[in-house]
């Protein structure tokens, strides 16, 4: 036994420090408040933290308008026009947020979002707001990192490679940015992403380990059900969806269920705290007519009733792509070329498709259920608002259904036997996205997309005070992300080459 | 592939199809076909209806051929406008636009000029059934003369490639439809002309050299591809014997004869293929990232996703363009199990090719991708690229999950059944007034006693039924394996 240990390579040990150093890596690619609506969500924080005070003071006791520091309200001012760099953030950072203030309501202060993300992120805050929102940044990509972990070590061997090849294919470019970033939509997407699988593993597992798994369910859920509404609705639904998966009529699994149902109500009762479920699952963000992609054409204003429904219906697919660089990153405003988009669709799709090599009923059940949830909801919502696709709905709402639709179809990844040329292709496409991506992304910020040359330490119009130039962040970023996807390819590769045959009983 | 004799369908469904499409978009519909209209009317040497001097840049034309296009660029405009063109008229109108200067060879254009006649829209109606005729009677033959663990290989490439672009562009009166077939059927008729025997032999042999006079008659930078074609196969398929060393003959002849025949139409226009130089661009290095980063839209392009019909103004949704896309990627992946290193370095050279190209015209054009180029103009190389792709070395079949076929013939059908609606819509009563029924606001019709629905119902159901047909479970035992003398 201890032999086959051995022989195992322990570099795989890598994997979470490279997962970490290239979400790291997108933390120092953006400026802070670029995530879509971020100036919002900042207030929000700063607002339920210590120094309150001085730097989100309510006019009157109870009154939503509040004075706000303008370092927070005037944070994102380089959003919406990408050619413009954030180098303007340099006249807001004076080292004082309280000297100079505005009167805002733009915050959550009507209780749209559930507060739980920004109780949290608010012992963060600080009279440095760079430094707190970077500390927040990191705070979240550590979390992913050690839930995805925890998840690795305490899943059933057969789980693995689900978890892995669900979120791989779905984190580049949208999924990734967001987690680096100071917007709910992070938590939103850790906590669905995880939780479903973490319930999985725990009514498959036994003793500790199902224990573990139990308090990364709980985990999961909380961060959903506290950062988004929508969430909550989300992993409410992904865990009704993993209990029809492992249904058995048992006593055992009766049991087992307490877990998920009580989850369940907690979820509920953040559903009810947060009015933005209600309201749909719909931001703040104008949307720039030049992200919403191409697929339209269209003159979507004249279309009679029908037309609208239609054009709905078509061409909701356009918002799932969002998620993989079909819309914009940031503000919508840093759109991504072709090199991203195809290879990041292709990288879902193929490994989606090679998932549906291996179908049973209950799969095709929750395949299916999720694909329906992702065409009709937002068809509903855009439907009941007058609006088509491109307007008001965004990708990022979506993300936490296509994170779990992505892992759901590698359910029985190992069954599923990729080849050598099948990993290639995939683990390539995902570099090359992944690469340019953070590239675009950095450069759109440093010196505006449209400005400079290649090389982005020459002159950069902004940049953070720190040791290190945007290049090497890239650098580091990109090779971190390819030397990680090798790893978890040739941990593929290895663990259905000859020993597969041996049917030890997976350790649980 | 059910049974032997429900597969009898298989063309008759096929041919259905192709006409729905043949019928689903007036005359003048495809990209510059006023341009390919009045080459094949001056093609005809008949003075009703072109009146050209020798060698004269330019020609008298019935007026209509000139204004075919009048509804071109807005999709909101049914074709009605075509009601107020002659189309009897005789030559009164003169136009430069034509194959004058020997841009594209004559082989297309003389072919279709068979069937001009005295009114226009009919003349045009039967080029396209007969292309139609052309390419599933060509599909039906290698169908029939591939051995037969080479037939999903045909069905395969072509069902996850031609929805919506390809199906339009095939069905349709521009010299592209000819490339495409030529190079897409013929690599696969000298794959098989290489490992068969006798009659097989000597039909598929057959089938190659219409299939490269199809192609280089056509485009002349088909021409080129076709040489890329036949070098790919050779790749794939040779090996040191006298009998390989016969065998090769036919093809070199070929690559000699798609040589004499790019020399034979002007090289400087196909390179560029008709893209201006835009002055006071960008230096070329600083064109270079940026076209490299966004070549890769063209290629979604060729799957409707980015890039409308016709003139570029039946923009598709996302459903048909994500769908037919993701067909394609799909069963590409599983495709890939399949695989040695000579379908591997094929595949990487075409990659490269399907990059550079693109690449180097634009940039050398000093065009921003999007601009000019056309997503149709790679359609051969995606044809060949797909054909490559669901090659099976030693003729093993490619292993797809029933929910795999599924989803592919359900996507590929929903795809086909709404773009050949909205194709419809466009014409027959514009995008302002999109509605379920097409026959309930007609604008614009061929004079023929079938109704727009009915067209499109027969389309949709046909084209589901071809691909349940042949994309469904094979029963493998009639298989025979392919004796590879390597």
């Amino acid at each position: 036994m201890t032999a086959r240990v051995r022989r195992r390579p322990p570099v795989i040990v890598l994997v979470p420090v490279l997962a970490f150093l290239t979400l790291l890596a997108w933390v120092f690619a953006s400026p802070i408040g670029a995530g879509p609506d971020d100036d919002y969500h900042l207030i929000s924080t700063w607002c339920a933290g210590p120094t309150a005070d001085e730097t989100c003071a309510p006019i009157a006791e109870g009154a939503a308008e509040h004075r706000i520091s303008t370092e927070l309200t005037e944070i994102s001012c380089f959003s919406r026009d990408w050619t413009q760099s954030a180098a303007c953030q340099d006249r807001i950072f004076d080292g004082d947020m309280t000297d100079d203030t505005v009167v805002s309501d733009r915050g959550n202060f009507y209780g749209e979002y559930p507060p739980l993300y920004y109780a949290v992120m608010s012992v963060f805050t600080s009279g440095d707001l760079q430094v707190s929102a970077l500390v927040m940044r990191v705070f979240t990509i550590a979390l992913f990192v050690g839930m995805l972990t925890a998840l690795y070590l305490l899943l059933p061997v057969e789980r693995r490679p689900t978890l892995l090849v669900g979120w791989l294919v779905t984190t580049v470019p949208l999924a990734v940015f967001l987690l680096a970033s100071n917007n709910p939509s992070a938590w939103a997407t850790i906590g669905v992403g995880t939780a479903w699988i973490a319930l999985l593993g725990y009514f498959e597992t036994t003793g500790r380990r199902r224990v573990g798994l139990g308090a990364v369910y709980v985990l999961g859920m909380l961060l959903a059900a506290g950062s988004r509404g929508d969430a909550a609705v989300y992993a409410g639904f992904a865990s009704v969806l993993v209990m029809l998966y492992v249904f058995r009529p048992s006593r055992k699994f009766f049991t087992a269920a307490v877990l998920p149902i009580v989850m369940g109500l907690v979820a509920f009762v953040f559903v009810l705290v947060s009015r933005q479920a209600g309201a749909g699952v719909v931001g703040f963000t104008d949307i720039p007519d030049s992200v919403t992609g191409g697929g339209s054409g269209t003159d979507a204003e004249n279309l009679s009733e029908f037309g609208r429904l239609a054009y709905n219906v078509l061409n909701t697919p356009l918002i799932w792509v969002g998620a993989l660089g079909e819309w914009g990153l940031g503000w919508l405003d840093t759109a991504m070329p072709g090199i991203v988009i195809l290879p990041a669709i292709a990288a879902f799709v193929m490994a989606g498709f090679l998932g549906l090599g291996r179908m049973g009923p209950r799969k095709a059940i929750m395949v299916g259920a999720v694909v329906l949830v992702l065409w009709v909801l937002p068809v509903f919502v855009l439907q009941r608002g007058g609006d088509t696709v491109g307007e008001m709905l965004q990708p990022r709402y979506l993300l936490p259904l296509v994170v779990l639709l992505g892992g759901l179809l590698a359910l029985d990844a190992p069954a599923t036997r990729w080849t050598r040329d099948q990993l290639r292709v995939v683990g390539v496409a995902l570099v090359v996205a992944h690469t340019v991506a953070l590239y675009l992304n950095m450069r759109r910020y440093v010196m505006g997309a449209t400005g400079g040359g290649f090389n982005l330490d020459v002159d950069p119009e902004w940049w953070w005070n720190a040791p290190f130039s945007p290049m090497f962040v890239w650098a580091a970023g990109s090779l971190a992300y390819a030397a990680l996807l090798f790893l978890v390819m040739e941990r593929m590769l290895a663990a259905r080459a000859p020993a597969a045959p041996q049917r030890t009983p997976a350790r649980r | 592939m059910s049974s032997p004799r429900v597969l009898l369908l298989a063309p008759v469904l096929l041919l259905i199809t192709l006409v729905s499409w043949a019928l689903s978009s007036p005359a003048g519909s495809s990209p510059d076909e006023d341009y390919h209209l009045v080459s094949i009317w001056c093609a005809t040497g008949d003075e009703s209806a072109c009146i050209q001097e020798e060698g004269a840049t330019e020609a008298t034309v019935p007026g209509a051929l000139v204004d075919i296009a009048c509804y071109a660029f807005d999709s909101d405009v049914s074709a009605r406008c075509q009601n107020n063109l002659d189309m009897r008229g005789l030559p009164d109108t003169v136009t430069e636009r034509g194959n004058f200067y020997g841009a594209y060879p004559p082989v297309f254009h003389t072919a279709m000029s068979i069937f001009v006649g005295p009114d226009i829209a009919q003349s045009v109606l039967t080029m396209r059934v007969m292309g139609a005729v052309l390419f599933t009677a060509l599909a039906t033959a290698l169908f029939l003369l591939l051995p037969v663990a080479r037939r999903p290989n045909l069905v395969w490439s072509w069902a996850v490639t031609t929805v919506p672009v390809g199906l339009f562009v095939l069905t349709s009166t521009n010299p592209s439809a000819w490339s495409i077939a030529g190079i897409g059927f013929g690599w696969l008729a000298l794959a098989g002309f290489l490992e068969t025997t006798g009659a097989r032999k000597i039909g598929l042999g057959a089938l190659f050299a219409v299939s490269v006079l199809m192609a280089t008659g056509s485009r002349g930078d088909a021409s080129l591809y076709m040489v890329l074609a036949i070098v790919a196969t050779l790749v794939l398929q040779a090996h040191r014997t006298r009998r390989f060393a016969l065998d090769a003959i036919l093809p070199l002849v070929g690559i000699v004869f798609c040589v004499l025949m790019f020399r034979f139409s002007r090289p400087a226009e196909h390179v560029t293929q008709g893209i201006e130089p835009d002055a006071g661009a960008t230096p070329v290095l600083a064109r270079l990232i940026p076209t490299i980063f966004d070549v890769p839209s063209l290629w979604m392009g060729m799957f409707g996703k980015g890039y409308g019909l016709g003139w570029l103004d039946t923009a598709m949704p996302a459903v048909v363009g994500l769908g037919s896309l993701a067909c394609f990627l799909g069963a590409g992946i599983v495709a890939l199990s399949r695989m040695d290193m000579r379908k591997r370095l094929v595949l990487l050279g075409g990659f490269a090719v399907l990059w550079a190209l693109p690449t180097v015209v634009l940039v050398a054009a000093g065009q921003a991708v999007g601009a000019n180029m056309q997503p149709r103009y790679l359609l051969p190389l995606l044809a060949l690229f797909a054909g490559v792709l669901f090659w099976s070395p030693r003729g093993e079949p490619i292993r797809f999950g029933r929910a795999q076929r599924l989803v592919v013939i359900v996507t590929l059908a929903g795809a086909q059944a709404v773009a050949l609606h909205l194709n419809l819509s466009r014409y027959v009563s514009g995008f302002d007034d999109l509605a379920p029924n097409l026959d309930a606001g007609i604008e614009w019709w061929w004079d023929v006693p079938v109704s727009p629905m009915t067209v499109w119902v027969a389309g949709a159901l046909a084209y589901a039924a071809l691909m349940a047909l042949l994309l469904g479970r094979v029963r493998t035992p009639a298989l025979e394996p392919i004796e590879v003398p390597r």
